[in-house]
């Protein structure tokens, strides 16, 4: 099976290990991945902060480059959200785009949703001891509605265990420009969401997407908190058979 | 047009620094949320139920001008005046003009968002007519001189050692701050007021458009004794806040309730048709129906029309992790939480709130349990691009997009700035971690550690170890 | 109304929403019934059942007892409720049950909403009582709800001055939910539809003050429901 992977600005710049990770698991488990080089951003930013001619931009130029593609995966739940939600939406007034932006949305995956929705993997073979917990993004939970498959991907982890995250509807307070531009709230937010991380007594944090991770890793580090923060992809990726 | 006395920010910063306000609106929050939810869960198939809340109400504003025809009809024939007022003023002047006719002198409340919304004890109180807030939160803040901090517990952000303090001086003695002595105290207090008041003032949470009828959904029953012991009753309106049938009060009432506080249904939902009958000893002698416009029609055939659905249940403010920690007199306008963010801009323009849809980070909670399904956190994103189009934005942030747009739709370039991202930061750098960023970047390095751009982006990685990609630009 | 001001007021509506003006719509039929599920199990004895229970949660006793019995019901309530003075709904039903000489047999003090004495003395002295008893057209068994159709010698404000309410029932007017108090409405529209139709459910409540819960903030702060069997 065929998957392009797009790795979304963040991982690509930030976090070159989550796509690593990403590409050997999906490998793993039956997988031919391939890297259409052309590709950027999902525009996210520039639609979330109103500039929408300049998303469009990024839509079409995007559509264009998983034209070819059967699957796209990416290690993101919200870049998957903007491209699943909102680029039919932006695209609406131009009929051709329109359709096209119509077939990326169909054929585009979150990892996890892929993992076990397309590729239907039963057995994970990976390992991790430590004592984690999860946290959902509002993205993927809510804008996607994937809220089992992570868990049920990391239940099988060897010697991982889950501790539920308490309040885990509620944001983590990253929201893109939202953490720079309304930073007091954004603290306030996220300053919550570590104390119910703390209450689980983990010392993993596991999400999906790199914008609250980098969100809440960037204000643990502040605070000197001995908490890790992972990838889904990079937990599934660690251990296991060769 | 309110007059602010602190800019968005500050009162975001007071907010913040409000010990007790950063106990009391989670608290709330979680008790009322946590009704919601209960509720949701016992009827078993709550999005079948929003599905048809957000038929109905689509409908009611799709057709409101023939909707309000009968209504309107249907009060006069019942017995009771009806007055439009286009404007807030107008909404004002029909009230004045009622009270001098009846040489009134106190006027009685029960709780309506719509009589803040036209700041109409101000004008009232100017005349010199004495105006008692009766719903027992409305009657706290009017004490503190304050505004409500929630759509439905307005005065959550009260301590009981405050209530007691207030109630105190009205007393002219001390009393404890235990709730059933102060309640007990209000309920003589107010007692003693609505057997004087001359006119009586009230909101409408749904009028019933086929039999001409105003329904009041309350738990203290302040609502009722507004509504029936002055000899005038006036119940103020916003223009979209009726229902076709009984058919559909039934649906949006199960809706509100549950949204609201988890109630299946509140202690007294009251309906009335026109002033008292001639075989009447008790009720209004006089009824009147302010409906009010204010901007609400401005809103009809644009993105937004979708807002005038709302049932003002609340469900927004406690799902919203931002209200949850500003509380609701951080958004400064009548309304507050998510439903704050989006209709004030609309009725009242960006000039003075064009802060307010960015206070957001787009969870999308509000949407997901409002019982009348309005994409709220969507109307954010509409109004972020009408401040865009509308010359909001600093020219910045308008380069910096373009900059964007330019950079991802042009494969080579984007390219090249990942590769040099890890050079370019060298300098803002400490072992591998930005903690002190320059402008824009400096509101995320105030609260958090940025990761360094790592030396080798993914797509270096990806040429490197799989020799180049597929199908490139 | 002013027409001129209802025309422009309306016209502006039908031109923002970029169609002409309409008039006598009416809803569509709706494609589902959510509340549907929400009582089927039950026969009517069941729904009897679930008023009770969902009186009992909002700490109102429901007593259930044949019309002749009517009298040890209001014993009952005598005994936890300090009564004096009470005024009671003109109302054939409660006069069929001899509420008034029921009354008699407990001393206290006792008025009919007589709507041919002067309303301001007869409203001073339900302001000064301690209980006001009705009769309700309809309960409904999702929550408890008893609907009041005032009206005439049946005063809104007996059930709502006094600090103690009464209210009689039917057990065979009890129905599910709202649903069917809305059609039994719908029914009487136009024309007789009173001025003042009460859904009351428990007793006054408030949590304004720390969402603390307290009775009895304006309405009546404890409430009794009578419900005749048959």
């Amino acid at each position: 099976m065929r998957v392009s992977l797009f790795i979304t600005c963040l991982s690509d710049v930030f976090f070159p290990n989550v796509g690593q990770s990403v590409v050997k698991v999906l490998e793993r488990y039956g997988a031919q991945v391939d890297f259409p080089q052309a590709q950027t951003c999902c525009g996210q930013p520039a639609y979330n902060s109103g500039y929408h001619r300049e998303a469009r931009e990024a839509a079409r130029h995007m559509i264009d480059v998983f034209a070819d593609s059967n699957y796209v995966v990416a290690p993101s739940g919200s870049c998957v959200a903007m491209i699943r939600h909102y680029y039919p939406e932006l695209l609406k007034e131009e009929p051709t785009w329109r359709e096209k932006a119509e077939a990326l949305a169909k054929k585009t995956y979150e990892f996890s949703e892929f993992l076990v929705q397309v590729l239907q993997v039963d057995r994970i073979d990976a390992s991790l001891h430590a004592s984690a917990t999860y946290h959902h993004s509002c993205h993927m939970s809510r804008g996607l509605g994937i809220k089992e498959e992570p868990a049920a991907l990391l239940e099988q982890v060897n010697g991982l265990e889950m501790e539920e995250l308490p309040y885990c509807q509620d944001c983590c307070g990253f929201g893109g420009t939202f953490a720079a531009k309304m930073s007091t709230i954004s603290e306030a937010m996220v300053d919550e969401k570590i104390k119910h991380i703390e209450e689980t007594g983990a010392n993993v944090l596991i999400g999906s997407d790199m914008g609250c991770l980098m969100n809440i890793g960037g204000r643990l580090r502040r605070t000197g908190k001995d908490v890790q923060v992972m990838h889904v992809a990079e937990v599934l990726a660690q251990g296991g058979a060769k | 047009m309110s007059v602010q006395p602190l800019e968005f920010f500050g009162r975001v910063d007071k907010a913040l620094m409000d010990e007790q306000l950063r106990k009391a609106v989670p608290f709330t929050q979680d008790r009322l949320r946590g009704g919601r939810f209960q509720a949701a869960d016992e009827l078993g198939n709550v999005e079948e139920w929003r599905n048809l809340a957000a038929q109905i109400r689509m409908h009611t504003i799709e057709n409101l001008d023939s909707y309000l025809e009968q209504l309107t009809d249907n009060v006069e024939k019942n017995g009771g005046h009806v007055h439009f007022a286009p404007t807030a003023s107008d909404a004002v002047a029909h009230v004045l003009r009622i009270a001098k006719e009846k040489n009134a002198r106190s006027v009685v409340k029960s709780k309506s968002m719509v009589s803040e919304e036209i700041h109409l004890n101000k004008h009232l109180e100017a005349e010199g007519v004495r105006v008692i807030e009766s719903d027992l939160g409305e009657y706290i803040i009017q004490l503190a001189g304050e505004t409500p901090s929630h759509l439905i517990a307005p005065a959550i952000h009260k301590t009981r050692t405050q209530v007691a303090e207030l109630f105190s001086g009205v007393a002219g003695r001390t009393l404890s701050d235990a709730t059933a002595e102060l309640c007990q105290f209000a309920r003589e207090e107010l007692r003693r007021e609505f057997l004087e008041a001359d006119i009586g003032i009230s909101g409408c949470n749904f009028a019933v458009a086929e039999s001409g009828s105003i329904v009041l959904i309350s738990n203290e029953g302040n609502a009722r004794l507004t509504t029936t012991l002055p000899k005038v009753h006036i119940a103020i309106m916003g223009m979209e806040r009726l229902v076709p049938t009984w058919e559909e009060l039934d649906i949006v009432v199960s809706m509100l309730t549950r949204s609201a506080t988890g109630q299946k249904i509140s202690v007294y939902m009251t309906a009335m048709s026109g002033p008292r009958r001639p075989e009447d000893i008790d009720g209004p002698e006089e009824f009147h129906l302010i409906i009010l416009d204010n901007g609400r029609s401005d809103i009809l055939g644009t993105a937004y029309q979708e807002v005038l659905k709302c049932i003002r249940c609340g469900a927004c403010l406690n799902v919203c992790p931002v209200y949850r920690h500003i509380g609701g007199h951080a958004y400064g306008g009548v309304y507050s939480g998510p439903i704050g963010a989006v209709l004030t801009p609309l009725l009242e323009g960006y000039e003075e709130w064009k802060e307010l849809p960015y206070a957001s980070s787009l969870c999308g909670a509000c949407t997901e349990v409002c019982p009348v399904k309005i994409p709220l956190h969507d109307l954010l994103i509409e109004h972020r691009k009408d401040e865009v189009e509308n010359g909001f934005t600093s020219w910045q942030e308008k380069l910096a997009f373009k900059g964007f747009g330019y950079l991802t739709s042009h494969p080579f370039l984007y390219d090249k700035a990942v590769r040099a991202s890890h050079m370019a930061t060298g300098w803002l750098s400490n072992e591998g971690v930005i903690e002190t960023g320059p402008g824009p970047l400096a509101g995320w390095t105030n609260v958090r550690d940025l990761p360094r751009p790592a030396k080798q982006s993914f797509r270096e990685w990806w040429k490197n170890e799989k020799g180049g990609g597929s199908r490139g630009s | 109304m002013a027409a001129k001001e209802r025309e422009e007021f309306l016209n502006r509506i039908a031109g923002k929403l970029g169609r002409a003006r309409r008039s006598g719509v009416k809803p569509p039929r709706w494609d589902t019934k959510p509340y549907a599920h929400l009582h089927q199990g039950l026969d009517h004895e069941g729904l009897v059942q679930q008023f009770i229970g969902n009186l009992r949660t909002l700490q109102t006793e429901v007593l259930r007892v044949s019309p002749e019995d009517a009298g040890q019901a209001l014993d009952r309530i005598f005994e936890s409720a300090s009564v004096r003075s009470v005024v009671y709904w003109d109302d054939e039903r409660l006069h069929a049950i001899g509420l008034s000489r029921l009354l008699d047999e407990k001393g206290v003090v006792h008025r009919a909403w007589d709507t041919a004495v002067d309303e301001q003395e007869l409203r001073n002295y339900t302001a000064g009582v301690e209980m006001g008893i009705a009769y309700a057209e309809l309960g409904l068994s999702e929550t408890g709800s008893v609907m009041l159709w005032n009206g005439g010698g049946r005063g809104r404000l007996v059930s709502l001055l006094p600090p103690v309410f009464v209210v009689f029932l039917s057990e065979k007017t009890i129905v599910p939910r709202l649903t069917e108090a809305a059609e039994y409405i719908r029914e009487k529209v136009p024309g007789q539809l009173p001025a003042c139709v009460n859904f009351i459910t428990g007793p006054s409540r408030t949590g304004d003050i720390e969402m603390d819960l307290a009775f009895g903030v304006h309405g009546p702060g404890k409430v009794y429901v009578i419900l005749l069997k048959g």
